[in-house]
């Protein structure tokens, strides 16, 4: 390898890529969750007035970069990036940046809190070595904004509803929401009930969150967790490794199982759920949840 | 449960988001006393939209019915 490309490598193991143009780079930054502070974005705009071309480009993954910047001044620039509290994303066969949507915070269907489990992530994960390029993304909901099935690991917000009589006054407004119609009311002793297929049920938050009663409840609440998605050349939709991981440290716990039967037995290049292919989904599964 | 008397139909099939549920809203706000209002509304997103405002505005939802590729939603104020 000569000292030329031993450089490109240190340098996309930065975040920062070679353009076509010689001797000019994108530089692209890390958004965990997609969140950047108004005075980070000042300082972004200012990088790339100053040694871009004026203008930034929005990645697929939330991340912002600045192209253009010539050699000579990567390292000015990741120096001014980093005052502001800007790290760089990454490149090549390692762990990329987490993406997230903006989950129970401020989103009326969100299920959980996605930018700390995002957070929580890129502290245990980023930037670390894989066999190929390996892309985690946590989404609040059934809605799946950021796409957890098209990702190495997906995490997805998940609830399980559960119906009361209590006040339920017989409407049957969760019969006509239920976007999967996994809803049907039936006679019963008590005069009539409203039960749920749990086959059916993506666990969504639809019938919880706008029974007009309040009768539909969250009986348990936790994630479903994606292993093996992936877009690009060959693409795979992720598979479920469990619907219903209910406590964070469980949730962890599996994803750590996951990465490390990746590192051990993916090949290079070999993307996560190309490995689980190979393998065999169903020895994968019961290598990372133990046997049934 | 006796059926419930309707004072007043509105058809918001084919108006879309938000447009819809502000037709629905404004319609209450003209309901007076125990008056019910029924509003057909096409399924899926649509009738997702106006649940979501009657929820937050607090009307009372008395009974939904799916009608072909319309729902029937009877509100009270």
């Amino acid at each position: 390898m000569s000292e030329h490309e031993l450089d490109l490598a240190a340098l996309s193991k930065v975040g920062m890529m070679r353009q076509k143009q010689p001797d000019y780079y994108v530089m692209r930054l890390k958004a965990v969750a997609g969140d950047m502070t108004a005075s980070q974005l000042a300082c972004v705009a200012g990088v790339a007035e100053k040694y871009g071309k004026g203008f930034v480009h929005l990645s697929t993954r939330q991340g912002i970069e600045i192209h253009y910047v010539h050699r000579d001044n990567l390292e000015t620039a990741r120096l001014e990036l980093q005052s502001a509290g800007i790290e760089m994303g990454a490149c090549g066969p390692r762990v990329r940046v987490i993406v997230a949507c903006p989950g129970e915070e401020t989103c009326r269907w969100g299920n959980i809190d996605t930018k700390k489990i995002a957070r929580e992530l890129d502290r245990r994960y980023f930037k670390q070595e894989t066999p190929s390029k390996f892309k985690l993304a946590v989404t609040g909901c059934s809605n799946n904004c950021t796409k957890a099935n098209e990702n190495d690991i997906g995490v997805r917000g998940a609830i399980e509803p559960k119906w009361e009589a209590g006040e339920c006054n017989d409407c049957g407004l969760c019969v006509s929401l239920c976007p999967l119609s996994a809803i049907e009311r039936r006679d019963s002793d008590e005069g009539y009930c409203y039960a749920i297929d749990e086959k059916l049920c993506i666990n969504c938050s639809v019938c919880t969150s706008l029974c007009p009663s309040n009768s539909w409840v969250i009986g348990r609440k936790g994630y479903t967790l994606y292993i093996g998605g992936t877009m690009g050349r060959v693409p795979r939709f992720a598979s479920v490794l469990k619907k219903m991981v209910e406590s964070e440290e469980e949730l962890y716990r599996l994803i750590e199982k996951a990465i490390t039967l990746y590192r051990e037995k993916g090949r290079k290049k070999e993307r996560f759920g190309h490995m689980i292919d190979r393998i065999g989904l169903e020895a994968v599964k019961e290598e990372l949840r133990g046997k049934p | 449960m006796a059926s419930p008397e309707i004072t007043k139909t509105l058809d918001v099939q084919g108006i879309s988001c938000p447009a819809n549920a502000m037709r629905v809203r404004a319609a209450i706000a003209e309901l007076k006393g125990d008056e019910l209002l029924e509003v057909l509304v096409d399924e899926g997103e649509a009738v997702l939209r106006v649940a979501r405002t009657l929820k937050d505005c607090g009307h009372r939802i008395v009974k939904v019915e799916n009608r072909g590729e319309g729902v029937s939603v009877i509100v009270g104020k």
